[in-house]
């Protein structure tokens, strides 16, 4: 296991997108404590700004301390494992192919933005953009699972197209906007207008959201049976959801019916809402 | 060779390689499972005039279910990937589709990378709108139906199971052969990755190779048949008066030894006057299985 032991003080937000397990693991600590950081708009080696030590071979990288300031880790990676044990900046994960990343604290905006598969925990809150696609793009996330333990901002899975996003707390305003496919989980609930512009893909919520537009159909009452597939699937990768309503089926009660509505009319209208029906 | 006091000739079953799934059905009540089972595994006794080969395998309880209803698996076995596609999609969108509340899942992995399609293959009755779910590199297909969804999976795996292990029972009084029979077959149905596929997984008529119809593949066993004990051909012994065979198709070669085993072991406790086992002369089976080898195993 390879650790990054953050010392750095400045104000200027770092860029980090070559700090990534599957091209760590190729490369020597030397070549390693050498590579380039960006700092505004030079670049500084990386043992300038962290203790680097332990072995890189194996894949395995934790990054320890404050890296609220560094942004793009992880960027495109598409094997092995990077582990922050703190807070971790914004565009974590961005673009990544395959292996995990695990963030023991707080994460900034634009996690997983364009991700293509893998798998990001996040156990603290995150930002806005979770799982989006920058501005002027068609499609956000391509593949692979988020799984956020706290809260989560706004336009959470904007332009989502494959894949699984799952926040246990609440989630802001604007989820699943332009949402192309899919399946959005808000465990805890969700902000106003969720689904905005959506064509087809799924919006899990686990209240009734706040606000929903009126381009999306009446409530019609159905019973899932394919939720108890995706909270297999997420219980599978370690995120407890025993406190959600209406999941984990009691045998001595009937199946638990939900709501649905299909939107987003002014498009195909293929998407859809649900939410647990009292 | 005696097992209990009872015969057991020294000979062997003849079983055939076949390609096999397991499908898993569930349902948001136990007794549509068990309609949905019932149709599903109808007309499916032997691949001499069905399309396969399919009997309940277990019932599944809701912490067994990949949905969490209540459910049951079923093995389905046919000559090869091909034909067992095609019966495995009619069978399942003409009798578990049309189930209420029932939803359809595979039961097994595939060892050789060998697959059928199934959800694949009937979404389309979705009509375009029909919803695709993947997870954990599984896809699922929603297909609208009138009581909301019917959700199956999208590919089943497939195994070389094997198929036509067999015992005949053989007495004197046609009534106690046939509890024999029955508490063998009971006996073997325990076993995990078997089923025996005929009703009540006993089987009256037996069948040898060709006929003096050039067009049958099959006729009925005349060795066997009481009223042709007269009959050259006859293999029943003077005070012999009904014998029963038991089928049984597993997804390896062990589970159709226990279950042969087990069979064998219950029928034994009957009065029998023998037990023995089919074959073909050991030229169209690849799988032998000799009842003395069984039976030391134990030992």
């Amino acid at each position: 296991m390879l650790t990054l032991r953050l010392e750095y003080g400045d104000s200027v937000p770092l860029e980090a997108p070559a700090i990534r397990p599957d091209q760590f693991a190729t490369q020597s600590l030397a070549e390693i404590q050498q590579i380039p950081i960006w700092k505004g708009s030079i670049t500084v080696p990386l043992a300038e700004v962290a203790k680097v030590f332990g072995d890189p071979s194996a894949g395995l990288i934790t990054l320890e301390g404050d890296w609220s300031r560094v942004r793009r880790l992880g960027e495109g990676m598409t094997a092995g494992s990077l582990r922050v044990r703190g807070p971790v900046g914004m565009h974590l994960g961005a673009r990544m192919k395959g292996g995990q990343i695990e963030v023991d604290g707080d994460a900034s905006d634009w996690v997983g933005a364009e991700m293509r598969g893998g798998v990001i925990r996040i156990r603290g809150n995150t930002g806005n953009l979770l799982g989006a696609g920058y501005r002027g793009v068609r499609s956000g996330m391509r593949g692979g699972t988020i799984l956020v333990g706290k809260n989560a901002g706004d336009e959470v899975g904007s332009l989502m197209r494959r894949g699984v996003i799952s926040v246990l707390g609440k989630t802001g305003d604007h989820a699943g906007t332009g949402m192309i496919a899919g399946t959005l989980a808000l465990w805890g609930g969700c902000g106003i207008r969720p689904g905005a512009g959506m064509r087809r893909g799924s919006i899990i919520c686990g209240k009734q959201p706040d606000s929903l537009l009126p381009s999306f159909s009446r409530e019609i009452p159905v019973i899932p049976a394919w939720l108890e597939l995706l909270a297999g699937y997420i219980r599978g990768l370690g995120q407890d959801l025993s406190r959600v309503k209406h999941l984990g089926r009691d045998p001595y009660l009937p199946d638990p019916a939900w709501n649905l509505c299909r939107g987003d009319l002014l498009g195909i209208g293929m998407g859809e809402i649900l939410w647990p029906r009292d | 060779m005696k097992v209990n006091g009872i015969e057991v000739e020294d000979t062997f079953a003849e079983a055939f390689t076949m390609r096999a799934t397991r499908v898993i059905v569930t349902a948001s009540r136990p007794v549509l499972v068990d309609a949905a089972i019932t149709a599903m595994t109808g007309y499916a006794t032997s691949v001499i005039g069905c399309d396969a080969e399919a009997a309940r395998e277990s019932t599944l309880d809701r912490f067994s279910t990949p949905d969490g209803r209540p459910g049951a698996s079923v093995l389905i076995f046919a000559f090869d990937r091909k034909s067992l596609e095609k019966a495995v999609v009619n069978r399942v969108g003409q009798t578990i589709m049309t189930c209420a509340s029932t939803a359809c899942f595979s039961g097994l992995k595939s060892t050789d990378g060998v697959e059928i399609r199934v959800g694949g293959s009937l979404r389309y009755f979705g009509d375009g709108h029909q919803i695709s779910k993947k997870f954990n590199d599984k896809r699922f297909w929603r297909i609208p139906v009138m009581d909301g969804e019917f959700v199956c999976e999208d590919r089943f795996g497939v195994v070389s199971g094997v198929a036509g292990g067999n015992l005949i029972f053989v007495g004197n009084d046609p009534e106690m052969v046939l509890d024999a029979a029955l508490s063998a077959a009971s006996a073997a149905a325990s076993v995990e990755d078997l089923i025996l596929p005929f009703p009540a997984g006993v089987v009256r008529s037996g069948s040898q190779v060709g006929s003096k119809y050039p067009k049958l593949r099959a006729s009925t066993n005349v060795a066997w048949c009481p009223t042709l004990a007269t009959r050259p051909q006859t293999a029943l012994l003077p005070d012999e008066n009904c014998a029963y065979e038991l089928v049984m198709d597993g997804l390896s070669r062990e589970p159709v030894e226990e279950g042969m085993l087990r069979a064998l072991r219950a029928a034994s406790r009957f009065p029998l006057s023998r037990i023995t086992a089919g074959n073909y002369g050991g030229k169209l089976g690849a799988h032998h299985i000799y009842l003395k080898k069984l039976l030391n195993g134990e030992e």
